[in-house]
């Protein structure tokens, strides 16, 4: 696994790629051109590997480039929120088990910090309800079969600070939202810089040390689910 | 750098193509003879001089540029060349100003990157020229005039005041001939109207009006106020959870001055007219082809996404551009485009590793000829790509400065894909996303990352 924030260079996603039975990236069989020089089609059958394991793979791109490039531009956003949400359909269709849940938490978080960070002012006219993971105890996760996903969902999970167990709806509701930073989320989280108000921040270095805890247990927690392969239901609604 | 061997058979392949080429027939009417490069010559790139505009004026005399570090650079044809046909490209600096600066937005703890995203020039009105420049969320009007006269003979002034008593008679100044100046300034700052970042710039035919596209919106300007903007086009949800498309490109129609038209991210054209309402959500015109469910992947709408739309000079058709490919639309018909070329195709089968490094999301951009028979585009490797529809060829040209002997005639590079093309061999830094074409001459301005190669057509 590897370090957190550490981007993945592209060799590394070839060696993955290796991993798999074929890379994904190769088209399915036949070599599509005539070349007047007479070079020849590479030797043996192209094997294409299973549609689940490049989703897989791609889902894990789409979640890596998510926490990292939110504040590049909106239209890049967009394009990958809409690239995970078909993938989420995909695999809903094709009857997998997905995390959808935590995906769609991540989605509409990144979506949300996203809108931020281009333009603070829409987050005055949406209610903030980022960063909300309901209550564990009281959701069942859907599996993730890919272990590599799982580690990218952690991955995603820690390095975007995500907090379970936490009622923030009411740490965040007399904020003035057009103050909030979210590229700064984390780090801000992190050190409890002073954009917040006086009142919430000693509510959250408060909440801060809690959700340290419970990240670990969350880890622990994914871990047995994974394992139970446990399908997603919905607990909260988003207002 | 050693080669991989990947990259060595693509080379290979390029140079035994471009062999059997030279002895078979021309693959196109036209060819191209190097004329000029503009830029460092060192490979150390500095990131402020990443040319990121290209924009000729209307009579073709002016060439300008912008990059990344908010500066434009304004070409000037040689006069006394511009006659001669073989010499006929050849540009001279005329005017370097800084156009915008950094700045920073601390109300939102976010940068305002300096970097130019569009430059559009006016039409001539005096003999002074006029363009528009843009970066992320403020447009500039800038005045680019000469001075080659000026005022000597003052009466109580040479440089200092002179002592009055001592005047004995008065004399009338006159104007001096002096070196020749050119001066730029900003006469119209047209800013704190866009919320998301300005992707496109576009001058009406009425030439009093422009409009300003960002992700979200697009506004509508005054050339002289600069005080309000009027929205035409707003595409935000009122739920911004339900964001799914964006604005990627907008233009005017070059004839009609209520017609526009803008892309998006799913790779859908809507023509609007603003006749039919003030706010204009409600397209007159779609233009959408409809998907081929073979060739569909995870990354189908990515690819899709419009990264330039350009009318052709007549105002009949219209040009788009995605990621794989470039189509000719009649803007009489929205089902389908008149006219698909392929740009690179041999990307399709890399795109996994294109979205890994990002390249998926690059924005290249097109242009038209004068006479609207070729279309032009940039690709990677320093590719550009020409596309004749009168006579249906294609052709693929190298800007890099192994060509760079005056004269010298472009070979056409074929890239023949008999297997696949790893990524190893597609050069993802040397990317060509800004090409021009002069408006009534075959010459072409081509923009690699920061150098700006000037090509003219060999006439026979």
């Amino acid at each position: 696994m590897l370090g957190r924030g550490v981007k993945r260079k592209w060799s590394c996603l070839e060696e993955e790629l290796e991993d798999l039975p074929a890379a994904p990236c190769v088209t399915e069989g036949k070599p599509h051109l005539n070349v007047s020089d007479g070079s020849s089609p590479p030797e043996g059958p192209v094997v294409a590997p299973s549609k689940s394991q490049q989703r897989q793979v791609v889902l894990g791109l789409c979640l890596e480039k998510l926490q990292t490039g939110v504040e590049l531009s909106l239209r890049r956003s967009v394009l990958l929120i809409n690239t995970l949400r078909q993938l989420q359909e995909e695999m809903r269709s094709d009857g997998e088990d997905v995390c959808s849940h935590r995906e769609s938490c991540l989605l509409r978080d990144s979506m949300k910090e996203d809108m931020a960070v281009t333009c603070p002012d829409c987050t005055e006219e949406d209610d903030i309800d980022s960063l909300l993971l309901p209550e564990l105890s009281n959701q069942e996760e859907a599996s993730l079969n890919d272990p590599k996903t799982f580690t990218a969902f952690s991955d995603a999970v820690s390095a975007m600070g995500y907090l379970s167990d936490l009622a923030l709806d009411d740490i965040f509701e007399d904020i003035d939202t057009s103050m909030y930073e979210s590229s700064d989320l984390s780090s801000a989280w992190a050190s409890g810089v002073g954009l917040w108000d006086e009142d919430v921040k000693v509510k959250q270095q408060g909440a801060l040390q809690s959700c340290i805890s419970d990240l670990n247990e969350l880890d622990h927690i994914m871990e047995i689910l994974v394992k139970r392969g446990v399908q997603t239901v919905f607990t909260k609604k988003w207002t | 750098m050693v080669p991989s061997s990947a990259q060595k058979v693509f080379y290979l392949l390029i140079y035994f193509c471009v062999v059997s080429a030279e002895a078979g027939e021309k693959s196109s009417e036209m060819e191209w003879c190097f004329s000029q490069v503009k830029g460092a010559i060192d490979d150390e790139v500095a990131e402020a001089d990443l040319i990121s505009a290209v924009e000729f004026n209307y009579t073709g005399e002016l060439l300008a540029t912008g990059d990344k570090g908010g500066r434009i650079v304004i070409f000037q044809q040689n006069p006394e060349n511009k006659s001669q046909p073989q010499c006929r490209a050849e540009y001279n600096v005329y005017s370097t100003f800084q156009s915008h600066e950094p700045e920073f937005d601390y109300l939102k703890s976010l940068e305002i990157e300096e970097k130019i995203n569009k430059i559009r020039w006016l039409p001539k009105k005096n003999a002074a020229h006029f363009l528009l420049s843009t970066n992320d969320k403020t447009i500039k009007l800038w005045k680019i005039s000469e001075r080659n006269k000026r005022p000597e003979g003052y009466n109580l002034r040479n440089g200092p005041y002179k002592d009055f008593t001592s005047i004995a008679s008065l004399q009338v100044p006159v104007f001096k001939p002096m070196d020749l100046m050119v001066e730029a300034s900003p006469r119209r700052v047209f800013a704190n109207a866009h919320k998301y970042h300005i992707n496109s710039i576009s001058v009406n035919s009425d030439n009093e009006t422009y409009l300003s596209a960002d992700d979200l919106r697009i506004n509508l300007w005054h050339l002289e106020i600069t005080g309000q903007s009027f929205n035409i086009v707003d595409i935000k949800p009122a739920n911004m959870e339900d964001l799914t498309e964006v604005i990627t490109a907008a233009e005017f129609h070059p004839n009609q001055c209520h017609t526009l038209v803008y892309g998006s991210s799913k790779g859908i054209i809507r023509l609007c007219d603003m006749r039919a309402a003030a706010l204009c959500d409600k397209h007159a015109k779609i233009f959408e082809e409809p998907e081929d469910r073979n060739s569909r992947s995870f990354f189908s709408e990515i690819i899709s996404s419009i990264s330039d739309v350009k009318f052709s000079h007549s105002g009949r058709y219209m040009m788009t551009r995605d990621y794989l490919s470039v189509k000719i639309w009649d803007i009489n018909m929205g089902t389908r485009p008149i006219e698909t070329f392929q740009v690179n195709e041999y990307l399709r089968s890399n795109l996994c590793s294109l979205y890994d490094n990002d390249c998926i999301f690059d924005k290249f951009e097109c242009c038209w000829s004068g006479n609207d028979r070729v279309v032009m585009t940039g690709s990677y490797n320093n590719f550009f790509r020409m596309f004749d529809r009168g006579f249906r060829r294609d052709v693929t040209l190298e800007a890099s400065r192994e060509n760079c002997k005056p004269q010298s005639v472009l070979k056409p590079c074929k890239v023949s894909i008999g297997f696949e093309i790893s990524i190893d061999s597609v050069d993802c830094n040397k990317k060509i996303l800004h090409t021009a074409w002069h408006p009534l001459d075959n010459i072409i301005a081509v923009a690699t990352t920061n150098n700006l190669f000037i090509f003219q057509d060999k006439l026979k």
